[in-house]
């Protein structure tokens, strides 16, 4: 965090990035209050498929947080500490910020190293790094009522086979094709696969009929594919 | 064609007349707070501390931000919410990191707890998980962003570059979760090759086609869902016959 604007400002940031954290912990606490209040009337799901779920949710993050250590360091040698937390932690994720804050540098035609890069421009880069993400925010207050409502209305028709199911199906295998070929880098990955198959088919056996193992199974994948890939990465050079 | 109305069990009932509501609540409310919050750094340097650049730069600014940004702000909740239910993504796309993070969590907990996210069920482990999950990566990245580089210099280098490969061995293992909802492999590759061949198609038309560069993800999951469609169209067609 060498510039002396971006220092300058960095305890300031701290106090809103502070704020913006505390409203991502109040919406989750109301969701997960919501749920929970749900849960207790119907007794849907036991309190053992609960405890499952919060460590499926938190080892799950382990990893993708990990991942994004090293975009993370870079935005913070660019933008400081205080930023970099409030985009990456809250609201934002690493490669989109990064994107995000060289897009309003460039179009201020300055580096973030130059002296150049003040304090009016980290403003602006700042402004361009939270209109990146805040349009979303409008888009799901938008259009996810009126879905819900079709998918209820689905639900409540007599009808035999419902579009919802369908299409759950249909967003997952395509979201996960998709996702598979973005993220492939040449023939290391294809190991990677074939090591988080490997892996999560290991633990999933090894872990039937006992309690909680299951949850690690995607942490497990995610390890086995990580090393097949890294193995098969230095072999090939 | 008429369709009776289908009794619904008192969850069922609970669960569109009262609880999806709230979720809506809450969601518009905490996303419309956060909009505001999200500017405010920017209104209090701009306007307080009068930090500003021209307006031409703002101006230049938007422009170039909309034109990366736009295919994704239009397309991109509505491709997760089928995965995600909504209160999944309003957490998600409040708390960032959605197909890095939100996704794969959605998926897993739903494999584990056996439940599809347009059931009830499967709506109280995703929103639980993907809860946990925010919890988990806040403390996380406090911790990176305070330890600073000291954490990434002492990492042996092989480490440091195997996490280039956690994206595709977690989606690897999300396909398999899934493959197991569908009851294996075997059983669910003849009923989903289309959709995966519907997303491969979206890639490969959202990298080659310069005009429908940003438009890849939603392409892929658009085509999905419409043979999807013409799936749930021809099987209806056979109960129904």
């Amino acid at each position: 965090m060498g510039n002396p604007a971006v220092q300058a400002m960095n305890g300031t940031i701290w106090v809103f990035a502070g704020i913006l954290i505390v409203w991502v912990l109040v919406q989750s606490f109301l969701f997960w209050r919501l749920v929970m209040s749900f849960n207790n009337k119907f007794n849907l799901v036991s309190k053992e498929e609960i405890s499952s779920a919060i460590q499926t949710g938190a080892t799950a993050a382990i990893g993708p947080s990990l991942n994004s250590i090293v975009v993370c360091l870079t935005l913070i040698a660019m933008v400081g500490s205080a930023t970099a937390f409030m985009r990456c932690g809250v609201i934002g994720a690493p490669g989109w910020e990064l994107l995000m804050a060289n897009t309003a540098a460039a179009t201020a035609g300055v580096n973030f190293e130059d002296a150049g890069f003040n304090e009016g421009v980290f403003t602006f880069a700042i402004f361009c790094m939270v209109l990146a993400s805040a349009p979303y925010f409008i888009n799901t207050m938008i259009t996810l009522k009126p879905l819900d409502m079709a998918a209820a209305k689905a639900t409540e028709s007599g009808a035999k086979v419902t579009f919802t199911s369908y299409m759950a199906d249909g967003a997952m295998y395509g979201l996960l094709s998709y996702s598979l070929l973005n993220n492939y880098k040449g023939p290391a990955s294809i190991a990677a696969i074939v090591g988080a198959a490997i892996g999560y088919l290991c633990w999933s056996k090894l872990s039937e009929g006992k309690k909680g193992m299951g949850a690690y199974s995607l942490a497990v994948g995610m390890l086995c594919g990580m090393l097949f890939g890294q193995v098969c990465a230095t072999i090939l050079g | 064609m008429s369709e009776n109305k289908k009794t619904l069990t008192p969850a069922e009932e609970y669960y569109i007349h009262e609880f999806t509501p709230a979720v809506h609540k809450i969601g518009r409310f905490t996303m419309a707070v956060a909009f505001v919050l999200s500017f405010l750094p920017v209104i209090y340097f701009y306007f307080v501390k009068g930090y500003t650049v021209p307006v031409s730069t703002y101006i230049s600014g938007i422009t170039a931000v909309s034109a990366i940004g736009i295919g994704m702000w239009l397309t991109e909740p509505m491709v997760y919410w089928p995965i995600l239910g909504s209160a999944g993504t309003y957490i998600a796309y409040l708390s960032g990191n959605v197909g890095g993070m939100r996704f794969p969590v959605s998926v897993t907990v739903q494999k584990m707890a056996n439940a599809d996210i347009t059931t009830p069920r499967g709506q109280i482990v995703t929103v639980v998980g993907i809860v946990a999950s925010v919890v988990a990566n806040l403390v996380i990245l406090l911790c990176v962003v305070l330890a600073g580089e000291w954490i990434i210099n002492h990492l042996p280098a092989a480490v440091r570059a195997s996490f280039g490969f956690v994206m595709i061995s977690m989606m690897a293992a999300n396909m398999l979760m899934r493959f197991g909802m569908n009851g294996g492999v075997a059983k669910a590759l003849p009923k989903v090759w289309m959709y995966m061949v519907a997303g491969v198609v979206g890639f490969f038309l959202g990298k080659f086609v310069p005009a429908l560069h940003t438009w890849g993800m939603a392409l892929a999951v658009g085509l999905a869902i419409l043979v999807a469609y013409f799936r749930y169209r021809s099987d209806k067609a056979k109960l129904e016959a």
